[in-house]
């Protein structure tokens, strides 16, 4: 059984989400983001990492992927990359793991934060030391967040 | 329309592109933005009434800089564009001084961040902690379709 590391972290208080490790660049703090003026709402800024400018997209401002709209902000940036593409998100509480292939959760009864994100951003569910991860779609988030195919 | 170069040094010799930039700084809604020093005719005082013709565009008020001290607040006017003889000017919180910064310094920002057009040539990362970034103005039709957007 093929067993995948994850970087997980959090949106708001309650809706936990993950990406494959070998999709995130880096963790940074949110304290080195700069706003930009006249930038869209759900972009909360750019972070200069090897001398290029990555932006950092806060996802609780893009209504589309969300049913229920969590609590935004954060102290860290997960940062990204699908393809050439790289992009920061806010995000909390930046965690590792691993979880096997088929580690898809079980329905405990109790209340399903995950509830909140739209099935279309996500390519599963992995349930982790008593929490359920929403394995988000790097892809479908950037396309979501209006970043440009490669 | 005559089309603005979209990244720093897009459209100019390479030693253009290397050369130093004279650029008026000034500040509005905590940004410090930047202008090119030889599109800047003059800075009227708060209160002037804008020659007739001229576009104003107010990113005092768009940036929500309603907060900011009035007192040194001001319009800088642009020189009439050379090839449509167009002209803007541009409110701003705090006009700062002029001074020469490395063009190669310049990160190009990624134009889907905006819902308009891209209004900057790039932005000059802060060179020691706590200063801040500063973004240059591109051409000033650009930040009036930035501002329309936003």
């Amino acid at each position: 059984m093929r067993v995948i590391p994850y970087v997980g972290f959090r949106i708001g208080a309650l809706v936990h989400l993950a990406v494959e490790a070998r999709s995130v660049r880096a963790v940074a703090r949110a304290s080195g983001i700069e706003p930009v003026p006249f930038a869209r709402r759900c972009v909360s800024g750019v972070i200069v990492r090897d001398g290029r400018i990555v932006p950092v997209f806060d996802l609780s401002r893009i209504a589309s992927i969300w049913n229920e709209v969590p609590e935004g902000g954060g102290d860290q940036v997960i940062v990204v990359a699908s393809g050439e593409r790289e992009a920061g998100l806010l995000a909390r509480g930046a965690e590792t793991f691993t979880c096997s292939e088929e580690g898809e959760s079980e329905d405990s009864g109790a209340a399903r934060p995950l509830a909140a994100v739209r099935e279309a951003i996500l390519s599963g569910v992995r349930r982790v030391r008593g929490r359920e991860f929403g394995i988000l779609r790097v892809e479908a988030a950037l396309a979501a967040a209006e970043v440009p195919a490669d | 329309m005559r089309r603005s170069p979209s990244t720093p040094g897009a459209g100019r010799s390479i030693e253009e592109a290397a050369a130093p930039l004279k650029v008026l700084t000034f500040e509005v809604g905590g940004y410090l933005l930047a202008l090119p020093a030889e599109d800047v005719a003059r800075i009227d005082p708060s209160g002037a009434v804008p020659s007739e013709g001229v576009s104003v565009v107010d990113a005092v008020g768009l940036l929500k800089a309603a907060k900011e001290p009035r007192g040194k607040s001001c319009t800088i006017v642009l020189a009439p564009r050379r090839s449509t003889g167009e002209r803007f000017a541009v409110t701003a919180a705090r006009a700062g001084v002029v001074r020469m910064i490395d063009a190669a310094r310049l990160l190009p920002i990624p134009a889907y961040l905006f819902r308009g057009k891209n209004p900057f040539q790039g932005m000059a990362p802060p060179a020691a902690e706590g200063e801040r970034a500063l973004f240059v103005l591109a051409s000033p039709d650009r930040l009036l379709s930035a501002a329309e957007a936003s």
